[in-house]
């Protein structure tokens, strides 16, 4: 094994700066001293073992016991290592399954943490887009008139025609019943206006009968003169006398019949000028009307045109508007990204500076606490000194240095350590932190500057390289 | 309907929607030839009146002549003592005659105006009536032609 070390050591001797003490130390020897630690640490029990063994051959080699003993003790202590064995395998079996459950447990915690991250995050980025936002009002829309709006009025009109028509033709058959009334009153009236003329034409014929039969009377005397009775004179002239005026009354009666004739025809012709001029207004009233209604038609049809002229017009404005303030939305989008994104950048620069400040390096924070660390392990810390000492002197020097650890672990396992031990394990961590080249950003440090742990975390979970706000 | 029926003729109250020009006109029209018909009948009573009067004023005074010319006629038949005989019959029959003759002609005259009259009665009345009918025809037009202007003012057209 030593010379395993050895070689190892002469391996990786070559482009070591044998004077520094800590900067100059190989990194990869530095490693290698860690892994052999580590190594040595891992395999002491059976170091031991051997150990204890080589003693006990030391005291079988005493020879003051018996070969039986010997033997005896050789099975009980086979015995108490089988023993050891199973149990060692127990707490290894036991502890592989502690970690094991460990191991899911951190590993749920450390999905609820990212999950938590991301969101704190996504509200971080939210509220930068939220700051810059400008709420642009809403354009008011045109709204398009209803078609009955345009056509009501000739609707109207046409309802207004129709009933105005419908209440006048019955006011104008009206008027025609009255006048066929009064023309048939009148007839009336004529025809007892004739009877009562034909009544006193009738009694005046009748007393004038009477007066021309006195005058031709013939006396008594005239009976007893024989000059009386027919073919007298006297009776020629009375007849002559009848004779004349029932001529004359027929020559009136005739006048008078041609006269009422007249008037009947005239009546006739009148009743037949009213029914002409009934039926003429009623076809002048219904014409009108249809008139009326073809260019109620015609101003309705116009309407309706003017109607889609004006809802196209109305909606090519409200498209205009909505596009517009699509525009403007657009615009205020874009220009608060930008902001945002500016201001984003801003926030990252500046915690990024206070990560920078408050970067830290294992190593710087072992030299920090040497001081703190040496009252507390003087041993250690000088064993410390002196295998970083060791390393940096090259091959030979790195050779030195694990022996020198060796010894002491040696020391410790067979019991002859005395004093003030060496602390093996404080000793590895320490080296481990010493050759530990990694920088962290220390938490309690950025924090006390002034930094976000957002920012912090973000910087961790994504390698320094999060999503950020897109222009 | 704004009928006018079974108000009086000349009542403001049967204008309806006629105009005041037009109801005037027409009422106008209605006096008049009420006026010129009550006129003629006047004149027409008047003369009949009249006719009748100087039938019998005339009649009177000659039957009052004739009386006298018959005394006239038959006193030389009395003094001759022939008024029993065939010439004094034939005398008096010719005196009769021409008497007659007289007063038929006198009464034919009376006649012949009673029966002009008549006949102007008639034609008064049947001109009323004809002037009536036809002014009733106007009114009747009118109210029609009102109607359908009153139902294009109310259409709105």
């Amino acid at each position: 094994m030593a010379n395993d070390r050895g070689g190892g050591g002469s391996r990786s001797n070559e482009g070591a700066s044998p004077l520094s003490l800590i900067s100059s130390l190989n990194r990869r020897r530095a490693a290698q001293i860690i892994r052999d630690l580590n190594t040595r640490s891992s395999s002491g029990g059976r170091s031991n073992t051997r150990s204890s063994s080589g003693r006990s051959n030391k005291r079988g080699s005493s020879g003051k016991r018996s070969f039986g003993a010997v033997r005896k003790l050789v099975e009980e202590r086979q015995r108490r290592i089988e023993e050891g064995q199973r149990r060692a395998g127990a707490r290894a079996q036991a502890r592989s399954y502690v970690a094991m459950q460990q191991a899911r447990a951190r590993e749920a915690q450390r999905e609820i943490e990212q999950e938590m991250l991301e969101q704190a995050y996504a509200d971080l980025r939210q509220r930068f887009l939220d700051q810059f936002a400008v709420d642009i009002p809403r354009p008011p829309l045109l709204d398009v008139p209803s078609l009955d709006s345009y056509v009501k009025p000739y609707d109207d009109a046409a309802a207004l025609a129709n009933r105005v028509y419908e209440e006048t033709v019955p006011q104008i058959q009206g008027i025609y019943d009255s006048l066929q009334e009064d023309l048939a009153e009148s007839q009336a009236e004529a025809q007892r206006q004739q009877a009562r003329a034909d009544e006193l034409a009738r009694q005046e014929q009748a007393a004038m009968l009477q007066q021309a039969q006195a005058l031709t009377r013939p006396t008594t005397l005239d009976y007893e003169l024989g000059v009386a009775g027919a073919g007298s004179l006297g009776q020629q002239q009375a007849e002559a006398d009848r004779a004349f005026l029932a001529l004359r009354a027929a020559d009136e009666a005739a006048l008078a019949a041609n006269l009422r004739e007249n008037d009947q025809r005239l009546a006739a012709t009148r009743r037949e000028d009213a029914e002409a001029m009934r039926s003429g207004s009623l076809a002048a009233a219904k014409t009108n009307l249809d008139q009326i209604l073809t260019q109620i038609g015609l101003g309705r049809a116009r309407a309706e045109q003017q109607y889609q002229r004006d809802k196209a017009q109305i909606e090519d404005e409200n498209a205009r508007r909505l596009w517009q303030y699509a525009q403007l939305v657009q615009d205020a989008q874009r220009e608060a990204l930008a902001m945002a994104a500016e201001a984003e950048q801003m926030w990252a620069d500046q915690n990024e500076a206070i990560a920078q400040a408050a970067t830290v390096s294992p190593r710087a924070l072992w030299e920090a606490a040497l001081p703190t660390r040496q009252q507390a392990n003087p041993v250690t810390v000088q064993a410390m000194v002196d295998v970083i000492n060791l390393a940096g002197e090259g091959a030979a020097g790195f050779a030195e240095a694990m022996r020198m650890i060796r010894d002491e672990e040696e020391k410790l396992a067979s019991g002859e350590a005395y004093g003030d031990p060496v602390n093996m394990r404080l000793l590895r961590k320490w080296l481990t932190e010493y050759y530990d080249d990694r920088e962290y950003v220390d938490p309690t440090r950025y924090q006390q500057l002034g930094g976000d742990p957002i920012y912090l975390a973000v910087r961790q979970r994504y390698n320094a390289q999060p999503p950020r706000i897109q222009r | 309907m704004a009928s006018y029926k079974g108000v009086s003729r000349y009542s403001d109250k049967g204008r309806g929607d006629l105009s005041a020009d037009d109801w005037n006109w027409l009422q106008t029209q209605r006096r008049q030839i009420e006026q010129q018909y009550s006129i003629g009948t006047a004149q027409n009573k008047f003369q009949r009146d009249t006719a009748k009067a100087n039938y019998l004023r005339r009649k009177g005074d000659l039957t009052r002549s004739w009386a006298q010319r018959f005394a006239d006629f038959q006193a030389p038949y009395v003094r001759a003592g022939l008024l029993n005989s065939g010439l004094y019959a034939l005398g008096r029959d010719r005196f009769n005659l021409a008497r007659n003759q007289q007063l038929g002609e006198l009464l034919a005259d009376y006649e012949q105006t009673i029966g002009a009259l008549k006949l102007s009665d008639e034609l008064l009345a049947s001109v009323r009536r004809n002037a009536l009918d036809d002014i009733a025809s106007a009114e009747a037009a009118r109210r029609a032609s009102v109607a359908e202007e009153l139902r294009r003012a109310r259409q709105g057209l």
